[in-house]
């Protein structure tokens, strides 16, 4: 199954995140709660978890980009 | 009464033990989400740069900052260019947000009010300054902040300003990236001078059982050889 991975709810009133720093690659297998992304939103940085096992499939975000909550990490094709 | 509190005082030590420290506590957390850890610390000289850092927030060049002994750490908190002293104390609030509040902002506003009351305690008139995170008294900075986050569980934290000896250091580097006026406790209330080290903490800790924990919470001090 493709799970699609969004960027999830930060805190009220930070509704933008910046990506600071890339974990994964396309293609890599990961285990459950390994980080994918670091995001940086006021005085915090985030390490965004993956919700699951699997293997990378596409990235859709770079360094320096700027996410809003709910947009779209990446996707992860789930192992059993 | 649910969870429990390690409270850890470290002391004077280097930086990166402290890391070392955080990350054990980390762990902790992950591992048992109802534990958090609240450590206590004075850094000897080190200029920290945080995920927003510009290479140009710090002010002197490297051999000026080696023949002070300050030493400089990439960290991956958010925010900019800080600096710590041993005229600080910082804490590292290892808090499992899972058990309290998956909010970032609540965490960071829930920090600011823990330090403006450790500071009521001194007579000192502080609060939050809105767009500009840590603690204020009137257009001057006391208190920075910078966290990170991994599975909702914090670490970094916050730096108070006690003593004068620091506030030299700040004119090495723009402090969180800003050109600011940064003042520390004994210069806002002269007579807390009188209190030590170990006497600031205790004030500290009851400041975070209050505000993070007014129904209280199980605690538990806990030694470290570094």
């Amino acid at each position: 199954m493709l799970i699609e991975v969004k960027v999830p709810y930060l805190g009220a009133g930070i509704e933008k995140a910046r990506v600071t720093f890339i974990y994964c690659r396309p293609g890599e297998d990961i285990a459950k709660d390994a980080d994918l992304i670091e995001l940086t939103a006021d005085k915090a940085a985030f390490n965004l978890p993956a919700p699951c096992p699997g293997k990378i499939g596409e990235l859709k975000v770079s360094c320096g980009d700027t996410l809003n909550v709910g947009d779209t990490v990446c996707f992860i094709e789930q192992s059993s | 009464m649910e969870g429990m509190l390690r409270v850890i005082n470290l002391g004077p030590v280097p930086f990166d033990p402290a890391v070392r420290v955080q990350k054990e506590c980390l762990s902790a957390s992950l591992d048992s989400p109802g534990v958090h850890s609240l450590i206590f610390c004075s850094h000897q000289p080190v200029i920290t740069c945080g995920t927003a850092h510009r290479a140009s927030d710090i002010l002197a060049d490297y051999q000026t900052l080696k023949g002070m002994n300050i030493s400089v750490r990439q960290v991956n908190r958010g925010g900019g260019v800080s600096y710590h002293g041993l005229g600080q104390i910082t804490v590292y609030p290892v808090f499992n947000l899972c058990c309290l509040k998956r909010d970032i902002g609540w965490f960071i506003s829930r920090l600011e009010e823990c330090v403006t009351v450790f500071l009521a305690g001194f007579g000192v008139d502080s609060g939050r300054k809105e767009g500009f995170p840590g603690v204020w008294t009137g257009n001057r900075k006391i208190c920075s902040i910078g966290v990170a986050f991994s599975r909702w569980v914090s670490f970094h934290g916050l730096s108070v300003n006690i003593r004068k000896e620091d506030m030299l250091a700040y004119s090495l580097i723009r402090p969180c990236g800003m050109d600011i006026k940064m003042t520390c406790l004994e210069d806002e209330a002269p007579q807390a001078a009188a209190c030590d080290y170990a006497g600031m903490v205790t004030v500290l800790l009851q400041s975070f059982m209050k505000v993070f924990w007014p129904q209280g919470i199980r605690t538990e001090e806990i030694r470290k050889c570094l």
